[in-house]
């Protein structure tokens, strides 16, 4: 029993690292149809500058915001100046983003050596939450806590907020809100910036329970990948639940089937692209 | 009492909540020329759609030749001898007239999974194709890219393509939008040469041209008939004013 | 429909580069980077039939050079196959993968068919990578010894790479076969009006489904002679980056030609194994020069360089005013 409780919870906090990079991930790619095939770079990239300035003496909350702002500049900056370029384009989109996630990580192998970093708790996180017979890391409740408040936030900016509606109705039909006045080329760059901040972020959170080393950025990327389609194009209740359930499959995966603990993680993807390819809660087929 | 060409029995197609085709039923004889009028947003276009297996309906069937096709792709369904034009034209721009006529010819064949003879070698289809081309009178421009024609002769381009295939069944999708005088008496002259062993459904909003040609008019409006006859009847129906009332 | 006669003397031109390079180039070094060009090219043209000629961006296509390299190696070096039956059952086996994956991916279409790709290419990724037990984990599978057909000694450099010069003909014969045939003409016409040539009755489906195929054995070709080149193969052959390079390699090269997928392979392997001995960030430059090629030359080098090559040759023969570069591009396959 303790087993599956433990196991449970790991799942879930392992499902909330996923939800803080899918979400961006899925912002960008719902409103701007571009696939960003840098996302797990700018996560990657995002820890490496939080390990650093720990290493330099900042505390773990400033270091999340170094490294969320980092990554917001530079996605900013590459929307401003390349992908704006490409506008209408998509595929041109997918493939500049491919280049550049090969530029940031060979970077990044360049800057902090090929040897894999640990990110240092905050000590006011360290040790475990104790119940009955049970002992959990208190950072990965910290953690899960934080997914579940940035899920509420963006459900409440999303849904009660007049950049929300803005940005639902780009996700709708585009054309439509360029023609109702809405500043579309803005509102790109916003949720670009804020989606590559959310990487950012998540990357330094993740610090601590992944660690941070080269290939980071190829493991994280598919899962995401698999979190949109999984959860549907456009809808942020299909990348929570999303990356809950791939959460939990990787958790009990990694526990009883090691060997094809990774394999498994693309199952529900394959039968819902099978039976119900708008995926879960998605209105539109990817 | 011969099969009817085209029966559609109770049709009917939502969009989300939206209906754009509401139980329409009609019956197209063969050789018969068919119009089918109304204004912008009748349903037109979606009930064009509907029978060329753009996308299933929501209620309702529909038989060609006598076969329930309700459930059969577009593909299927030219491949029993439906041949359809767009409003908008769509092309191959940067082929060439020869090439696209070429690529309708070998839609129907075998030929079109042969994944090892040199297309250009198929002298037979080359000819039919330019034969077809002659038809429409474009044969002089065969060797000339899609892209370098006129609006007029694209339009005559999607009719030879749809002819190459012999179809007989023809949905032809507003033939004459967008065309100059002449280009529209170049048309109207290419569709009265059609034989009658060929049914054609049209829309088109000319009135002049289209009266004309049609032996049955179906008067559309919200997604439903609301008249339907010979010529004389639907000019005379009062209900066809209401419809175009503020046209 | 003519190909001009400026081609057909680059054609000849390419063709005996090729086959004199043994002896233009100095060391056994170069002649084993020519080999790697060669199976690279076979790849990246098995690619660029999905891409140039299909329109369907695919990240995931080193599936298929992976798997048939680890069943290679599995079946002849460790499971007592021969050389014949092993390359063979590798080579269909893997084209069977290609028509699973195939149904797969194209359940959707555009972005949705290249993120199938990529999850499906990291779904074998980590089968190699996790199960040890079978494909040696991280360590690879090794232990394999290159085949002598006909009692050729593939061990010489030399021979080795006309071995694989032979393949790449013979790819490049049915590739080309394949562009100019009916099927190959219908699997363009889906990319440029996949709505109107379903009206005019063909199963686009279908024949995305056979090109995937067509790919994917081709794509298992090279795999095979990754294989008896390496004679060893890691989880890598099958990682994203992998398939990620096929890609840049097909970008890089020109989509729109036969050929330029050669040249792209040429530029990936060459900046992989010659430049990087002396710029050791060399990834980067691969990623920034992709980046250029997409921003600034989007048809690719190949038909960039060979639309300058025809202007300078214009300006040379006629005298005449020289055309646009855009208007010289206009209709080439080569």
């Amino acid at each position: 029993m303790n087993f599956w409780i433990i196991q449970g919870l790991n799942g879930l906090a392992f499902g909330s690292l996923l939800f803080i990079l899918a979400s961006g991930f899925s912002l960008i790619f719902g409103l701007m149809r571009i696939v960003n095939l840098s996302h797990g770079a700018y996560f990657m990239l995002g820890a490496y500058v939080g390990l650093s300035a720990i290493e330099a003496g900042a505390n773990f909350w400033v270091a999340i915001l170094l490294g969320g702002a980092a990554i917001c500049i530079l996605g900013t900056l590459i929307e401003r100046f390349i992908l704006r370029r490409l506008n209408g384009q998509p595929l041109a989109q997918v493939l500049v983003t491919l280049g550049i996630a090969f530029i940031i990580a060979d970077a990044c192998v360049w800057i902090w050596t090929g040897d894999p970093r640990r990110v240092p708790m905050p000590s006011e996180l360290t040790g475990a939450f104790r119940v009955a017979h049970l002992a959990f890391p208190i950072y990965r409740l910290f953690v899960i806590g934080v997914a579940f408040a940035l899920a509420a936030a963006l459900w409440f900016l999303l849904e009660r907020s007049r950049l929300g509606a803005m940005i639902r109705a780009g996700v709708d039909d585009l054309t439509m809100a360029r023609a109702m006045g809405i500043r579309t080329s803005l509102l790109f760059s916003v949720v670009f910036c804020l989606g590559s901040a959310l990487a950012g972020a998540g990357g330094v959170l993740a610090g601590p329970i992944l660690s941070v080393y080269p290939g980071l950025d190829t493991d994280m990327l598919p899962l995401a990948l698999v979190v949109v389609i999984l959860g549907g194009v456009g809808s942020l209740l299909g990348a929570f639940v999303g990356s809950l359930i791939i959460g939990f499959i990787y958790s009990y995966g990694q526990a009883l089937f090691p060997d094809l603990a990774y394999v498994i993680l693309f199952l529900p993807m394959v039968l819902v692209l099978t039976l119900r390819p708008t995926g879960l809660f998605g209105r539109q087929a990817i | 009492m011969t099969t009817p060409v085209l029966e559609v029995i109770g049709l009917s197609r939502f969009f989300g909540g939206l209906p754009a085709v509401r139980d329409i039923s009609i019956c197209v004889a063969a050789g018969e020329r068919r119009l089918l009028l109304g204004p912008n947003g009748a349903g037109k276009t979606t009930f064009f759609n509907l029978i060329a297996g753009d996308f299933p309906p929501s209620q309702g069937e529909i038989r060609i030749f006598g076969q329930n096709v309700t459930g059969k792709s577009a593909d299927q369904r030219t491949q029993l001898g439906m041949a359809r034009t767009y409003q908008i034209i769509t092309l191959f721009p940067k082929n060439t007239l020869l090439h696209n006529v070429v690529v309708s010819l070998v839609g129907l064949r075998r030929l079109r999974f042969d994944p090892w003879s040199d297309l250009r070698r198929q002298t037979v289809l080359w000819d039919e194709a330019r034969a077809t081309l002659a038809l429409v009178g474009l044969d002089h421009l065969a060797e000339r890219t899609v892209m370098e024609t006129s609006y007029g002769e694209r339009r005559r381009l999607e009719i030879a393509m749809a002819l190459a295939q012999k179809p007989k069944l023809l949905l032809l999708d507003e033939p004459l939008a967008g065309l100059s005088a002449d280009e529209r008496q170049d048309v109207q002259r290419l569709l009265q040469s059609i034989p009658r062993d060929v049914t054609i459904v049209m829309i088109e909003h000319d009135m002049d041209v289209a009266l004309a040609f049609a032996d049955v008019i179906t008067v559309m409006q919200h997604g439903q008939v609301v008249v339907e006859g010979s010529r004389a009847d639907v000019v005379a129906d009062p209900k066809t004013r209401e419809v175009y009332l503020g046209h | 429909m003519r190909a001009p006669a400026f081609n057909w003397v680059m054609w000849l031109v390419g063709l005996a580069v090729l086959l004199v390079l043994p002896w233009l180039v100095t060391s056994e070094y170069y002649v084993n980077i020519a080999s790697q060009i060669v199976i690279a090219a076979i790849l990246a043209l098995s690619l660029n039939l999905l891409i140039g000629f299909g329109g369907m961006i695919s990240l995931g296509h080193a599936a298929y050079l992976g798997v048939a390299a680890y069943l290679t190696i599995y079946l002849t070096a460790h499971a007592g196959f021969g050389q014949l039956s092993g390359a063979f059952i590798a080579i269909s086996s893997t084209t069977v993968l290609a028509m699973l994956f195939g149904y797969l991916s194209l359940r959707a279409s555009g972005l949705g068919f290249l993120m199938i790709t990529l999850a499906l290419g990291q779904i074998l990724w980590g089968v190699a990578y996790r199960w040890a037990s079978l494909t040696g984990g991280d360590n690879g599978l090794g232990g394999m010894e290159r085949p002598h057909p006909f009692g050729l000694d593939l061990n010489q450099p030399t021979i080795f790479y006309y071995f694989v010069l032979f393949f790449l003909g013979v790819a490049l014969l049915c590739i080309a076969r394949f562009i100019q045939s009916a099927l190959g003409q219908s699997l363009q016409g889906t990319r440029d009006q996949p709505r109107r040539m379903r009206t005019l009755g063909y199963n686009v489906w279908l024949i995305q489904w056979l090109s995937f195929v067509f790919a994917g054995f081709w794509g298992a070709v090279a795999g095979l002679l990754y294989a008896y080149y390496h004679q060893f193969v890691s989880p890598q052959a099958l990682h994203l980056t992998t398939s990620a390079e096929a890609l840049l390699m097909v970008i890089a090269g020109g989509t729109g030609t036969l050929f330029g997928p050669v040249v792209g392979a040429a530029l990936v392997v060459i900046l992989k194994n010659v430049i990087s001995a002396y710029i050791t960030r060399w990834l980067i430059l691969l990623g920034a020069i992709f980046v250029a090629i997409v921003l600034f030359m989007p048809e690719g080098l190949l038909p960039g360089l060979a639309a300058w090559m025809r202007l300078l040759r214009e300006r040379f023969h006629g005298g005449k005013k020289p055309t646009s570069v855009s208007a010289v591009t206009k209709d080439r396959v080569l």
